[in-house]
């Protein structure tokens, strides 16, 4: 609201709030598009240090999403979604999967969301990706607390075409890039069944993660960076497959943060007598921060994890405490 | 051999290197023969000026067999001895990570190597990859924020874990890292295109 008396006064400040609601809508065209275009492309994935290149395939069909990405490096895995089910294809049987449901490099991204508030937005000039021409968008934060973020957007359909996620010396975490894509296409149901190419490819079913969301969580962080927003909470209900790690017996408590871009989780469960090191860790753009705190007789474990900076996952997880006095916690899990 | 590395030898002998180093130092340990002397002199003379008894175990070895998921073994139980010693319990954040040289930190050294690749590891790639090498295996990921001196792995009382406790501990985190991706993904109303951070998890790595 106080942007609103400034912006007479300040012409900046004009562009500024113009960029922002210009940025908004192609963010928004962004998400349409990836849900709504039929497009199939190789892209490439990685860091400085390491590449990954994934074939990825996704149509509408008959009003039902599809996807498919095929790693076309190192082992041959392939993941298939339809609807709202997903296929994980690797070889071996090991009971480590897969992440189902792979991530975009704007892991919270909500349109409801009050961007404006934690991040700045610059268009450059366009330039070509993957043979399109694409629109370039500066996501730079304003605090210490996120990471910045550098889009191209196909100019036609708004897809993301290239993003690199920027830390705060500017250095890349996260690039992906399209280095063919095509979009538009018709593709059908037959385009998505699963290609074993020879290879002893077995089926995992992925994990069914489903909540029932709470209403008044037990734990909640005393501090968050401003603009996070608790987006969902709730209990996880373990899977349970064959082999299932059996520390996934009880189930933690979730809490999912978003500031309109990026996103956190935290983890709240029982340790036992588990031993976890406390840690924080980062690799590429993602942070994980372990802490422990006792509540009455039991031991809890609080885990922080999201594409933020180490130090501001690690206070995020510092700041978990009971949000009740009392020292029975019924959601917490048995 | 270059002063650089022997710099770099010195400062991990001491306990002055960061992790990306200790990596990298691993990687040419392994190879140059040379290097490995120079190392356990170095290694020699810290234990005599600290006026402990010379440690005889070669904890190069320790942190890449962790690396590689091979058992610990002579390196373990040196470090548990040490273990009592007092020890800073957490790595002040923003710092440099800073090994303190005695044989405690060795296997601090050693787990925390390993909670930083057991963490990004274990993804259906990782058994093949351990079979078929020996050379150090270091997720990409880890080696490129620390580049940019993001701080890399801190840890605490991880010296006290044993192996087994510690991928315990490793495959729980990763669970939770899974869930976040997968929840992050899901509530973006299933729209946003779902990408592939699942390279994290890979071990595949180019060689270096």
């Amino acid at each position: 609201m106080k942007r609103w008396l400034l912006l007479p006064l300040l012409a900046s400040v004009v562009t500024l709030a113009n960029a922002e609601g210009s940025a908004r809508g192609w963010l928004d065209q962004m998400q349409r598009a990836f849900k709504t275009e039929n497009y199939q492309g190789v892209l490439i994935y990685g860091n400085q240090q390491h590449w990954e290149t994934i074939s990825v395939k996704h149509g509408t069909v008959d009003g039902k999403e599809y996807e498919m990405l095929r790693h076309l490096t190192g082992v041959p895995r392939e993941i298939i979604r339809s609807g709202d089910e997903t296929i994980c294809i690797h070889p071996g049987d090991h009971s480590v999967r897969l992440a189902s449901s792979l991530p975009s490099p704007l892991q919270g991204i909500d349109s409801n969301a009050d961007i404006s508030e934690s991040y700045n937005f610059r268009f450059a000039d366009s330039q070509r990706i993957a043979g399109r021409y694409a629109k370039q968008l500066f996501i730079s934060p304003k605090d210490e607390n996120r990471y910045g973020y550098r889009l191209w957007l196909d100019q036609e359909s708004g897809l993301l075409l290239r993003s690199d996620m920027l830390g705060q010396a500017g250095q890349v975490l996260e690039r992906f890039q399209f280095a063919t894509v095509e979009i538009g296409i018709p593709l059908s149901a037959a385009d998505f069944v699963p290609d074993g190419d020879g290879h002893p490819l077995d089926e995992h079913p992925a994990f069914k993660i489903s909540d029932h969301s709470l209403d008044t969580p037990a734990w909640l962080p005393q501090w968050v960076p401003a603009g996070f927003v608790l987006m969902k909470a709730g209990e996880l209900i373990p899977p349970v497959p064959e082999g299932a790690d059996e520390t996934l017996r009880q189930p933690p408590m979730r809490l999912m943060y978003t500031d309109g871009l990026a996103a956190f989780t935290l983890f709240v469960d029982l340790a036992g007598a588990e031993k976890m090191p406390e840690m924080v860790s980062q690799w590429g753009a993602t942070s994980a921060a372990v802490r422990y705190r006792k509540q009455g007789e039991e031991r809890y474990r609080i885990t922080a994890v999201g594409e933020l900076p180490s130090a501001t996952i690690s206070r995020i997880a510092a700041s978990v405490q009971p949000a009740v006095t009392s020292g029975e916690q019924s959601d917490s899990g048995h | 051999m270059n002063e650089r590395i022997n710099e770099s030898l010195s400062a991990l002998v001491d306990g002055e290197t960061d992790e990306l180093e200790v990596r990298r130092l691993l990687n040419q340990l392994e190879s140059d023969d040379g290097m490995r002397q120079t190392w356990h002199r170095y290694q020699m003379i810290g234990a005599l000026m600290r006026d402990e008894p010379a440690v005889n175990v070669d904890l190069s070895r320790g942190i890449a067999q962790a690396i590689a998921g091979e058992p610990m073994d002579e390196v373990s139980r040196p470090a548990e001895q040490a273990s009592s010693a007092d020890e800073p319990q957490v790595v002040e954040k923003h710092s440099r990570f800073r090994w303190l040289a005695s044989g405690a930190v060795a296997a601090t050294v050693t787990l925390a190597v390993l909670v930083g690749v057991r963490m990004t590891g274990n993804a259906p790639g990782e058994m093949q990859m351990a079979e078929q090498s020996q050379t150090v295996n270091v997720p990409a990921a880890v080696v490129a924020q620390a580049d940019k001196t993001e701080q890399p792995v801190i840890l605490a009382d991880a010296s006290e874990l044993s192996p087994e406790e510690l991928e315990a501990a490793q495959r729980k985190l990763q669970e939770y890292v899974m869930q976040h991706t997968e929840q992050a993904a899901m509530s973006n109303a299933g729209g946003v295109m779902p990408y592939a951070r699942v390279v994290n998890f890979e071990s595949e790595e180019e060689s270096r």
